[in-house]
């Protein structure tokens, strides 16, 4: 017995409204009937069918129309939807890398360092950047006019990464002026990043 | 108490007609030519520019729709900030502007009229042009907006047909106005959403032209009632180059991705995916190919930027007051123009 939704009557886009409910309140069926009085809804109600990968057939009934759709296999992946993001109120994901010293792991330096290069090179390789690098500790070296892997931030910064570098520690370090790459900001704005990101990488 | 929301079914950009049957219409049009005109109707860009010595190109736009608020002022105000938005996306600054109403004046009190033009001028006002004058019709619905004349320099003018492989693309406003208003409609827009939507659209445009002309920019357009995968398609076309978006990077007002799922989707959202036709090709989950055809009224500039160029851009843009400006993706060449979604 497929479910029926009768939508007769309901403007726009209360019809996909009332067959989405229909959807999500019933995962394990696969037929559906919608009843629907207004062309546009109709055309929209078909697309919506289509983008989802169901199949829809339209019979015209007496002053309605009757479209039967077959969920088939895509109705347990449609419902899978979930969006990312809700630490923040509104705006951008926020992907951050937080750089906290100069090498990569603990162990032996010299092969810290070769990693935190490797790394570096191989974030833009990566099916989706982060949207910002922040430095801090010892991290901030990374940024400084001698650094091994200046190059490597630069480019990442082209591409559209945001480098925040923590102002204090520049100072403690002694790399006032020598900030070769980024942004030096205070600890409230790398609070913030860090707080509002939805996923934080720590090498 | 005049509601404004109770007199039409589509506001805002919403009601504007389909694309793709504007388009096929226009087409057999034999339009006079002109040496000096350097943007037109061929291009699709938003507004007409016309060189009127080495110094000035002239900017010449209009946009006026039904309301998509309830309160005359804020309607007022929004329709105005989209009018002006045009000129912005050519990389100008407004210098007068004109009123088109069309007001119900034996059903409506006349002081919601007078409240949408006061709203509409508040706009005028703070991206410093004049407003000279109007046309007022005595007519069923309410309609409002402006005609405007904007000025910028020749060599400086911004385009949509500029976008080069490479550059990256940025938006300045978050998506899902129509969603929002639509959702709204039905008591279903959580209230803080809906007044980010709200402010989201009485903000001018006018900063990120600046920081869009002090970075250089040299293609963007605005993102309206076709959503960013219309005027996206526009840009694409007029540039030749495929246009790279990564969904998760897109700004977003909060709640309208979880509306669009729900099924709450604008109509315009169907319309829109229509018109990019097989130029769309989405590999991003369906909520989020909804919002990128969501019909945004006084929407963001989507900008392509050199990416040495990329980061300053940024930094201006949210100095400027646009906090959830970003990079959404990047321009690549293409053998037929397209934009894709990813994520």
């Amino acid at each position: 017995m497929a479910i029926t939704v009768d939508t007769r009557g309901k403007q726009c886009p209360m019809p996909l409204i009332m067959f989405k409910k229909a959807l999500k309140d019933n995962p394990d069926e696969h037929a559906f009937l919608i009843l629907t009085d207004n062309d546009t809804a109709c055309s929209n109600l078909l697309d919506f069918i289509e983008q989802n990968g169901f199949d829809a057939a339209r019979h015209e009934e007496d002053g309605y129309i009757k479209i039967e759709v077959n969920a088939g296999v895509h109705h347990k992946s449609s419902l899978m939807f979930e969006s990312k993001g809700n630490a923040e109120l509104i705006g951008p994901q926020i992907i951050a890398v937080q750089l906290r010293s100069n090498v990569m792991g603990h162990g032996n330096d010299e092969l810290g360092a070769k990693l935190m290069g490797a790394f570096l090179g191989t974030l833009k390789e990566l099916d989706r950047l982060p949207t910002h690098i922040v430095c801090y500790n010892g991290g901030v070296q990374l940024a400084a006019d001698n650094s091994p892997v200046l190059d490597k931030l630069k480019e990442l910064e082209e591409l559209g990464v945001s480098i925040i570098v923590c102002g204090t520690c520049v100072s403690f370090y002694g790399l006032d002026e020598r900030i070769a790459v980024g942004k030096i900001s205070n600890m409230y704005v790398i609070a913030d990043i860090l707080s509002k990101a939805m996923t934080t990488v720590t090498p | 108490m005049i509601d404004l929301l109770k007199e039409c079914a589509y506001g805002g950009c919403s009601a504007k007609v389909d694309p793709s049957t504007l388009q096929s219409l226009l087409a057999g049009l034999d339009l006079p030519s002109d040496d000096r005109l350097m943007v037109g109707l061929s291009s699709s860009d938003d507004a007409g520019v016309y060189r009127l010595d080495d110094t000035t190109a002239l900017i010449f736009t209009t946009d006026f729709f039904p309301p998509m608020v309830s309160d005359p002022f804020t309607f007022g105000r929004i329709a105005a900030a989209n009018a002006l938005s045009d000129v912005y996306a050519m990389g100008g600054h407004a210098t007068m502007a004109l009123n088109l109403m069309h007001y119900p004046s034996a059903r409506l009190p006349l002081d919601g009229l007078k409240e949408i033009v006061e709203g509409g001028l508040s706009a005028i006002r703070e991206a410093g042009a004049l407003l000279v004058g109007g046309h007022t019709i005595d007519d069923e619905r309410v309609q409002y907006g402006l005609a405007v004349v904007g000025q910028v320099a020749p060599d400086r003018v911004v385009t949509n047909g500029s976008a080069r492989p490479g550059d990256r693309l940025v938006l300045t406003k978050p998506l899902g106005v129509g969603t929002m208003i639509a959702a709204h409609r039905l008591g279903m827009a959580p209230d803080f959403s809906y007044e980010c939507t709200i402010e989201m659209m009485c903000r001018l445009n006018a900063k990120a032209a600046e920081a869009m002309q002090a970075c250089r920019v040299t293609a963007a357009t605005d993102v309206t009632g076709f959503g960013l995968i219309g005027h996206g398609y526009e840009m694409a076309l007029a540039s030749d180059v495929e246009l790279l978006i990564d969904v998760h990077r897109l700004p977003v007002i909060k709640g309208s991705l979880e509306l669009l799922d729900d099924g709450c989707i604008p109509g315009a959202v169907f319309r829109n995916i229509k018109y990019a036709g097989a130029s769309l090709v989405n590999s991003a989950p369906l909520p989020y190919m909804h919002l990128c055809a969501d019909p945004q009224t006084s929407g963001g500039l989507l900008m392509a930027v050199a990416p040495e160029k990329c980061t300053e851009l940024i930094d201006r843009l949210h100095d400027g007051g646009d906090p959830y400006a970003g990079v959404i993706g990047e321009v690549r060449p293409a053998n037929i123009p397209c934009i894709r979604l990813f994520a």
